[in-house]
């Protein structure tokens, strides 16, 4: 338990910046491209996030106990009309090869990598949530649509490979994938749920799907393909106030076969309630539990389908520009599919040493809204790098937060021959 | 290279893992939700067990057929087997016989058995009449057996053949022939044609015509056994004297099938009771009331209905047949509150009446000579029949009745209870809701009497509201009941007010629930 709230708490931290290239890997490099002779790189990444979903409310749902009515209510308050959650947890090792040459060129080598992922993301409205949570106390006379409730969580293993420039660390590759699970689960109109004004009718309508593959198992359920890649270029470099870093990439950007075994489920139903006959009830029916109250029709239709689902992938761009020798700004955006927000990063790095980056930015988007994220590298002896990063530090010391998030990277750097021989 | 990718993955691998909740996830929301609903009028109060008059006032109406006249009570054919073994007139042997001999003949009148009556002739409706004979002699005979005057042209007679071949004390040999009964006429008049339960038969036994004397080799007292088996006769006409016995009855109904009678003080006025006979049936009859009683089993109380000339005996004539219909008479015997304690009889508040009593059949003998009738779907009957106008004065009159709460989730708890009434009665409830155990859960509750003018049915509105405690939700939930008590009282008692079918009462019932989802 404690070993995955460790985890939990460091992924919950800073990862929307997950198997972005470290900035002190591109101020180490250089224009021969023999800096490192191969680099084993591991970073794992957990996070979870909503734009109302505060960490007070999801805690018992982690480890247990009551939701208490403060804090579903504080998260309703906090919800404008639709509400986002999600999270995600992902591991990945990527080896950048240090041969000497690539198809005759110096500066290019291949990568190879193994991953391990899992993204799950939800929305649901302000009003179908206080539904949920509190009852239908509040919305007597009323009908709230459940349309917006709409999830969907995918699991895969992937292993592939790429090429990489050696100055710049800019990369592309593809990786097979392995899907493990997917779960997709949507309301249509005219899903709602209806309460009289009197409370002598609660009506049901749920129209819509729920789409998963078979049960997980070791061989997965589905196979596709990823595209990673990234381009890193430098525009006057180690001039202050005017070299500018600049990234943009795609990550999982792919898509996932799933098997002939994966189930669609349509339903399309309208259950009424309006209590039960009193007739009946003086006839010995249950005063609480009387069938004769209940109008129900049900159609269901399942069929099993192959069928291709993207994965969940992003586009980034991220910029550091260069004020002074210790100081940079940073500005980042990144592009998830729906429901998730962009995520718009702007912020500074702070460089004591050459060496050790200690960074700080706000940001808004992704799973949540505003945060406030933190993040230290380091680079030990030239040879060892450790990145651990939040993109919300609050997040691990108020009851209110909205989002958690921690990323590790650690990395271990083959020094070129040239510094072996040093 | 490879020991570094094998690095890779171990690191991958050591970072997952899972792990399980220490306690469950909790949260509790709250609902409201329809529980019941429904109009309860008269009709509905009173099982559907009343009728509207001309005036629109509702009346409480109770039927109860006699039974105890059905034909099976009169008479009937039990299953029967008449045997009886025919000897061959000669002594010594052997006799070679030559074919188409006649070697037994014999009439015979067989007695039927009829439960003590005498039976002329009947009309079946459905059974069957079996003819089994079975031959000792060995030679090759056809029996020719006759049922007088049984088929389905009256007067007509049943031939029966066998062909048997020779037999013997060791090996018999058999042959059965089976009659389907149905819509046959049966005389049992005998030979005499006036006798009764006689059954007249001719046998004839010959040697088969187309054999020659060496075939057919007879000794005296040589035997052939016959058998009529009458199996599931059901008779749907019946001619002749069906004694004098008398029959008994005895009959409880109720007035207040499952609900519980109320208790408490009921005024009525104008209540009836008839006893009606129709007689259908080709008899005499003195018909005699014993006891009309009351019952109320909850205060323990009996009342003998009483008055008029219900309880002298009285004489039924008998129909007479006019070619297949009986002719019908009719006999009443009308209680009200003129000539009995009817109103105070119902006023008792019985939950059931016991009705005991006897029938003679003809008292005065066998007066038709022999031609009493009945026809299967032309019976006599009797039936007695309750008659309540309502209107009425009630004085805490108390309905009792329970209610069934089957909750098998700890996830629901009711915390209240809301009942919106419309009432367009003319008299104040007052609701009381109790545990088995006898917790009181609300008390004396106040449901003010309609405004209605006479039909026209004008409700007061009222809403009530019943807070639950977890205390008492967990006593409920435990007891699976509650005790509903319903107190009723119209203005200024003893003063009558009438009931009219337009009356109801509408209630609405809904629930606070705080609903407590759990997820493991």
């Amino acid at each position: 338990m404690k070993k995955i709230l460790i985890v939990f708490v460091f992924a919950l931290a800073s990862a929307m910046s997950f198997a972005q290239t470290s900035y002190l890997w591109l101020t180490r490099s250089d224009t021969t491209g023999k800096v490192f002779r191969g680099i084993l790189d591991i970073q794992g990444n957990a996070a979870a996030g909503s734009t109302f979903l505060t960490k007070e409310l999801v805690k018992p749902f982690v480890v247990g106990g009551t939701v208490t009515s403060e804090a579903r209510n504080s998260a309703i308050d906090g919800m404008t009309d639709l509400g986002v959650f999600g999270g995600n947890a992902n591991v990945r090792a990527r080896y950048y090869g240090g041969r000497d040459s690539l198809f005759g060129s110096e500066m290019l080598d291949l990568y190879i990598q193994v991953g391990k992922g899992y993204f799950g993301s939800g929305r649901i409205s302000k009003e179908a949530f206080d539904l949920i949570a509190n009852g239908n106390v509040n919305y007597q006379g009323t009908r709230v649509p459940l349309t917006s409730i709409q999830g969907e969580a995918q699991g895969f293993q992937s292993i592939g490979f790429g090429i990489y420039d050696k100055r710049t660390f800019s990369s592309i590759g593809i990786s097979m994938v392995n899907g493990l699970t997917y779960q997709q689960f949507s309301l249509f109109p005219p899903s709602s749920f209806y309460t009289s004004p009197n409370a002598d009718t609660l009506q049901l309508d749920y129209s819509g799907e729920y789409v998963h593959s078979a049960n997980p198992r070791p061989n997965g359920n589905g196979i596709g393909f990823s595209i990673d890649g990234e381009y890193n270029f430098v525009r006057d470099r180690g001039i202050d106030k005017k070299e500018v870093w600049n990234s943009l990439g795609v990550r999982n950007l792919g898509w996932v076969n799933w098997n002939g075994q994966s189930e669609v489920v349509s339903f399309d139903s309208t259950l009424t309630w309006t209590g039960v006959d009193l007739n009946a009830i003086l006839n010995g029916d249950s005063l609480l539990n009387g069938a004769s109250g209940f109008a129900d029709t049900l159609v269901t239709t399942s069929q099993n389908v192959s069928f291709w689902r993207p994965l969940r992938g992003s586009f980034y761009v991220r910029s550091v520009y260069r004020w002074n020798e210790k100081l940079r700004l940073t500005a980042g955006l990144e592009m998830y599919a729906a429901p998730l927000k962009p995520l718009a990063t702007v912020g500074f790095m702070y460089m004591p040493k050459s060496n050790v980056i200690a960074s700080m930015n706000v940001s808004n988007g992704g799973y949540g809204n505003w945060k406030l994220g933190m993040g230290v590298q380091w680079l030990i002896a030239n040879q060892f790098y450790l990145g651990v990063q939040t993109s919300n530090l609050p997040g691990y010391f108020f009851k209110n937060p909205r989002e958690m998030q921690a990323s590790i990277q650690l990395s271990y750097l083959f020094k070129t021959k040239k510094i072996d021989n040093e | 290279m490879r020991h570094r990718i094998f690095a890779c993955l171990i690191v991958c691998i050591s970072l997952f893992s899972s792990c399980k909740k220490d306690e469950a996830t909790t949260w509790e929301s709250n609902w409201v939700a329809p529980v019941a609903h429904g109009r309860l009028t008269l009709s509905d109060l009173t099982a559907d067990n009343g009728y509207t008059d001309n005036a629109g006032i509702y009346h409480l109406y109770f039927e109860k057929i006699i039974s105890g006249f059905g034909t099976s009570d009169l008479t009937q054919i039990p299953d029967t087997n008449i045997s009886q073994k025919f000897v061959v007139p000669l002594s010594g042997g052997p006799f070679q016989i030559p074919g188409n001999t006649a070697i037994i003949t014999q009439n015979q009148n067989y007695s039927v058995e009829t439960n003590g009556t005498g039976l002329r002739m009947v009309k079946v409706k459905s059974g069957q009449m079996i003819v089994h004979v079975k031959s000792y002699v060995n030679a090759y005979l056809h029996p020719t057996f006759t049922l007088y005057n049984v088929s389905e042209v009256y007067g007509n007679n049943t031939d029966i053949d066998f062909a048997l071949t020779p037999g013997s004390a060791a090996a018999p040999t058999e042959g059965y022939y089976t009659v389907d009964m149905s819509n046959k006429y049966v005389v049992l008049s005998g030979t005499s044609g006036f006798d009764y339960n006689k059954l007249s038969t001719h046998l004839e036994i010959k040697t088969e015509q187309n054999t020659t004397a060496d075939q057919n080799t007879i000794y005296g007292q040589d035997s052939v056994r016959f058998e009529l088996i009458m199996s599931d006769l059901v008779i749907d006409y019946a001619k002749g004297y069906f004694g004098n016995d008398t029959y008994s009855f005895n009959e409880t109904f109720n007035l207040a099938q499952s609900a519980n009678m109320p208790t408490g003080l009921l005024a009525l006025d104008q209540a009836s009771f008839g006893f009606h006979v129709t007689h259908k049936m080709g008899f005499d009859g003195k018909l005699k009331i014993d006891n009309v009683m009351g019952l109320n089993t909850y205060m323990n109380t009996g009342v003998q209905l009483t008055g008029g000339n219900l309880y002298n005996p009285f004489f039924i004539t008998r129909s007479i047949d006019n070619g297949g219909t009986a002719s019908v008479s009719n006999y009443d015997i009308n209680l009200n509150e003129g000539n009995s304690n009817i109103t105070s009889f119902m006023g008792s508040l019985p939950y059931s009446v016991l009705f005991t009593g006897s029938l003679q059949l003809n008292p005065f003998g066998n007066v038709s000579d022999g031609n009493d009738f009945f026809y299967s779907d032309q019976l006599t009957e009797a039936k007695l029949v309750v008659d309540v106008p309502m209107r009425l004065a009630a004085s805490d009159l108390t309905l009792r009745d329970t209610l069934n709460v089957e909750v098998n989730t700890d996830a629901v708890r009711v915390s209240s209870l809301t009942l919106d009434i419309q009432n367009a009665f003319p008299m104040e409830w007052k609701l009381n809701l109790t545990t088995l155990g006898g917790v009181v859960v609300a008390a004396d509750l106040n449901v003010p009497n309609g405004n209605s003018i006479d039909a026209l049915a004008l409700a007061t509105s009222s809403t009530l509201v019943i807070p639950i405690s977890e205390a008492q939700w967990n006593t409920i939930k435990s007891e699976g009941k509650l005790i509903l008590q319903v107190v009723s009282n119209t203005p200024s008692f003893p003063q009558l007010v009438n009931l009219y079918s337009s009356y109801f009462i509408d209630v609405r019932v809904k629930a606070g629930v705080v609903l407590n989802a759990e997820v493991e």
